[in-house]
């Protein structure tokens, strides 16, 4: 029984039945689907199996060998419910592309060699399934697939003309796809007439059936049809001369026997010359296979919903090909056509592979003979029909208007697929791929950022943002060698006559290495002799242990470095605050016209530009229970975590003493000093404190004897407050009755308005612009 | 049953330890901040370990020294001003203020708010640190745990 995963991970049914249960489930529930897309697979796969041994240059029994033993195993330990493995035109094309030429070097036959590469290519599938190295085949994009597809698809059918108008063309004149086509064009006058005929009718036939009736196997109809058409009117009896059409038989004659077990000859006599050539092409294959079976298990699954384990997809396809090469079997893989009709024809789980396995098998016992009396012609015509559907137009046409990267790959690939060996052409697209991905990676993002008033920063292009004495950029992408080049003398661009420090925002960094901290280094060093600070921010993890293990770290010096933090922007925010200090400490040794500008300020903030009347008043006659109740009442109002103080007042209104939150938790702590506030649960603790919820609060309070005038002017205002220790600093009339209150966090927000205002009163320009003390060369 | 991990927030300032009190009093304290933050410091070191806690009692304390120290002329304020604010933010940590562990109950949050008059206690995890717990959510705590349903005999509040 084959047990599936859902999307949430769960085995299908109950998870608890037992395998006997499971077993019967499945019996009454997908054993008539999985059996009825089952044979649909096969009908379609028979001829297609046989018609892709062609394509790899083997006879067409071992296409239907490929369509029984991987399927069957590749269905047992998967992981997609209705990826079909078998033979595919694209892999069966890079078999010829790879093997054609071999048997007269090796003097080895052409089968041993694919069975070879059939176990090589299963055994890097399978390491890397068992080694999780799925990942590989990320770096072969959609642009490498199509134009190597459609590549394929053109050698296929160029490669099928001669089986098409029947030509034969010496081996001495094979091989490279455009010598064979110039063969076959060169012996165009020796086209079989009738097996023109055939091939020809074999391809409208089968394109009728795909515009006018789809669900039809139109492949096996028109290949019993003609081949019966040809066996009647004797087209393919021997003896014909140049009018006999070649049939199946006439490669190697298919006989009922199903005993195809035998170990592939690199096991019995090695030759490892011949292993080491093969081993290139069976990664290019692994690699191309599982790209092939990924993106048909996915697009299937992202309609029913599966969850699939590719590493476990991985390791079956290896199996699969390592234990069928001991079955005549040569590469296969997933196979989009029949995986769609598995599913589309109702197929629920992995057994439905499994039966198109055993219908194959079926077929080729009670009908393998006939095969035999099938013109080659036909099997042309429908490869021919086949690899037309390769070159997809739409997904060429997408690819192709995705930009100039992706037509310089998918045609790249194309003219590589053409003109150099396949297995080659994998790799000249994947390493095409990667080169463009350098050269875009090779220049990161830089903006610059501009504080606005309303909305924290706004991103403006680089080199694009006002004169300011602080200029903060923006540096995001990929920093690796070839993008650190020069990057320094790009930044100093940035740079302005008012330029007095540079922000850098490193957030949004990777691949930061020892080429890009040497730029760090010497923008530092350019900075420096221009009499300018640097700064940085957005400082991750990964960047901060490249800085220390740099030593730039030190360079900079840890009071310009501000790390990452969870709230964005904030360490860009510290480093402005950084920077504007740095402009301050500048501009305050040198001009007298700010420290005016100061103290004109701090003389006229007083204490009334920071009170509030409102604030919390009591008697002090009250118990600890109703100031609690009051206090953690206006705190709530209050909106704030800090503690509010409480002003208490005697009879006559003046305020008397002052009581806050730390206070009150100090007495009610008392209630536990004897007890290991660790044993205590909410209950005892609430029984043990309940006792001096009820102590009056003049017992706990603090005398209100330093207190401020509204005329206080804020140096006062500070001072006092450090002096009285309170959290709120009380603000009194001249009868020593409370006029309200002001807390430390509006002194200190008046003091930060105090600087802000400062800095934007001598950030206004000058009546008239100064001439620059720095000319800063732009490089 | 209430944990200190319950009550510990992470919305505060970060800071090196390197940088002025200017600069934390900036962020810490600017008027125009959106986001409400926690009036609290935390000072962490190169390696981004907690150091400590830095309330704005003890930047007023400081600036209260300068200026103590600097008389009644506004020259000598300016500077003593400045000087309290280019203080490395280090040098203001609050001494022995009490550490919670995340898993701590609500007794031991009480005990160690009472061993000191810090507005904010820090909380570890697994000796990470972790967050801070203001003061103010123990007292809520506490307020609930012991007034709940008492407040009709609680009189009033005097606007």
């Amino acid at each position: 029984m084959i047990t599936e995963t859902t999307e949430a991970g769960e085995t299908e049914g109950r998870p608890s039945a037992s395998p006997l249960e499971q077993f019967s489930t499945y019996i009454r529930q997908d054993l008539k689907p999985d059996a009825i897309a089952g044979l649909t697979v096969a009908v379609m796969g028979v001829p297609q199996g046989m018609a892709y041994a062609l394509i790899a240059g083997l006879p067409p029994i071992y296409g239907l060998y490929t369509s029984i033993i991987p399927t069957l195993i590749a269905a047992i330990f998967g992981s997609s419910r209705h990826l079909v493995t078998g033979p595919t035109n694209a892999m069966c094309m890079i078999i010829l592309s790879l093997t054609a030429s071999m048997p007269d070097r090796y003097d080895v036959s052409l089968l041993e060699i694919v069975l070879a590469l059939t176990f090589l290519t299963g055994l890097f599938q399978l390491l890397f399934g068992i080694f999780k190295l799925g990942g590989i085949v990320k770096y072969v994009s959609n642009s490498v697939i199509v134009g190597f597809t459609a590549g394929a698809g053109i050698l296929i059918a160029a490669n099928q003309i001669k089986n098409l108008i029947g030509v034969s063309i010496p081996d001495s004149q094979g091989g490279h796809f455009l010598v064979t086509i110039w063969a076959t064009l060169t012996r165009f006058h020796y086209a079989n007439p009738y097996a023109f005929l055939i091939g020809g009718l074999t391809i409208g036939l089968l394109v009728a059936f795909r515009r006018y009736a789809p669900k039809v196997p139109g492949s096996l109809i028109v290949l019993v049809a003609l081949s019966l058409v040809a066996w009647l009117a004797g087209w393919s009896e021997p003896g014909r001369g140049d009018s006999h059409v070649k049939i199946v038989r006439d490669i190697q004659e298919i006989s009922p026997s199903f005993d195809i077990f035998a170990v592939p000859q690199m096991f019995v006599r090695p030759n490892l010359n011949l292993i080491q050539e093969l081993v290139g092409g069976a990664l290019a294959l692994a690699i191309l296979g599982l790209v092939e079976s990924t993106a048909i298990a996915r697009a299937i699954a992202s309609s029913t919903g599966q969850r699939l384990d590719f590493n476990r997809e991985f390791a079956a396809q290896g199996a699969a090909k390592m234990v069928s090469s001991f079955f005549h079997c040569f590469v296969s893989s997933g196979s989009f056509t029949r995986s769609a009709a598995c599913y589309q024809s109702g197929g629920r789980t992995r057994a439905a592979a499994a039966f198109s396995a055993l219908y194959t098998a079926i077929v080729l016992i009670a009908f393998g003979p006939l095969a035999n009396y099938i013109p080659l012609s036909c099997l042309a015509g429908i490869i021919m029909v086949t690899a037309a559907t390769m070159i997809q137009k739409d997904r060429i046409a997408m690819t192709w208007k995705s930009g100039r990267n992706s037509q310089i790959v998918v045609g790249g690939t194309l003219a590589a697929t053409l003109l150099m060996p396949l297995e080659t052409a994998v790799f000249v697209g994947v390493l095409l791929s990667i080169v463009i991905l350098l050269r875009i990676t090779s220049k990161p993002d830089l903006t610059q950022l501009v504080q606005h008033s309303e909305y924290g920063f706004e991103e403006v292009p680089f080199n694009r943002a006002a004169p300011e004495p602080v200029a903060i950029i923006n540096l995001e992408g990929d920093l690796h060698f070839a993008a650190a080049e020069d990057l320094d003398y790009e930044l100093l661009q940035a740079l302005k006559p008012e330029t007095r420090v540079v922000v850098l925002r490193m957030k949004r960094l990777r691949a930061v290495g020892s080429s890009a901290m040497a730029m760090l280094d010497h923008f530092h060093t350019l900075l420096h002799a221009r009499g300018i600070h640097l700064v940085v921010c957005g400082i991750e993890e990964e960047m901060s242990k490249v800085l220390t293990g740099s030593g730039v770290r030190k360079l900079i010096g840890e009071q310009n470095i501000f790390y990452a933090d969870n709230r964005i922007f904030q360490s860009t925010e510290l480093a402005l605050a950084r920077a504007m200090g740095i402009v301050e400490m500048q501009r305050s040794a040198t001009d007298s016209e700010s420290r005016e500008s100061l103290r004109e300020t701090l003389v006229h903030t007083t204490a009334a530009d920071l009170m509030q009347k409102r604030c919390l008043r009591f008697g002090e006659g009250h118990q600890v229970r109703e100031a609690m109740w009051l206090v953690s009442q206006f705190q709530k109002r209050m909106n704030t975590a800090h503690p509010q103080s409480v002003f208490l007042q005697n009879r006559e209104g003046k305020l008397t003493s002052e009581l806050d939150i730390p206070a009150i938790l100090k007495h009610l702590a008392t209630g536990i000093a004897d007890s290991n506030p660790t044993k205590l649960d909410e209950e005892d603790l609430a029984r043990k404190i309940e006792p001096r919820l009820f102590d009056g609060i003049r017992k706990i309070a603090r005398p209100a004897d330093v207190t401020v005038n509204q005329d206080s002017p804020l140096s006062e205002v500070l001072w006092r407050a450090s002096k009285n220790g309170f959290r709120s600093m009380p603000v009194s009339d001249a009868h020593g009755r409370l006029g309200g209150a002001f807390d430390e966090i509006a002194m200190l927000r008046g003091l930060t308005k105090l600087l802000h205002a400062d800095q934007a009163k001598r950030s206004e320009p000058p009546a008239a612009p100064k001439p620059s003390p720095m000319q800063i060369p732009l490089t | 049953m209430i944990q200190a991990e319950q009550l510990a927030t992470a919305k505060f300032v970060r800071i090196g330890s390197g940088h002025s009190t200017a600069e934390a009093v900036g962020i810490a304290f600017d008027p125009d901040a959106s986001v409400l933050r926690e009036i609290v410091i935390v000072v962490l070191d190169n390696d981004g370990n907690f150091l400590g806690l830095v309330e704005p009692r003890d930047i007023l304390e400081r600036l209260g020294t300068e200026l103590a120290q600097a008389g009644s002329d506004s020259d000598t304020q300016i500077t003593a001003i400045r000087r309290g604010l280019a203080t490395p933010v280090a040098e203001l940590i609050r001494p022995e203020v009490p550490r919670v562990a995340a898993q701590d109950p609500l007794a031991v949050l009480l005990a160690k708010s009472a061993m000191s008059e810090a507005a904010y206690l820090p909380v570890f995890k697994d000796d990470t640190f972790f967050g801070v717990i203001p003061v103010t959510a123990i007292f809520d705590s506490i307020c609930q745990l012991t007034l709940s349903g008492r407040s009709s005999d609680i009189p009033f509040l005097n606007p």
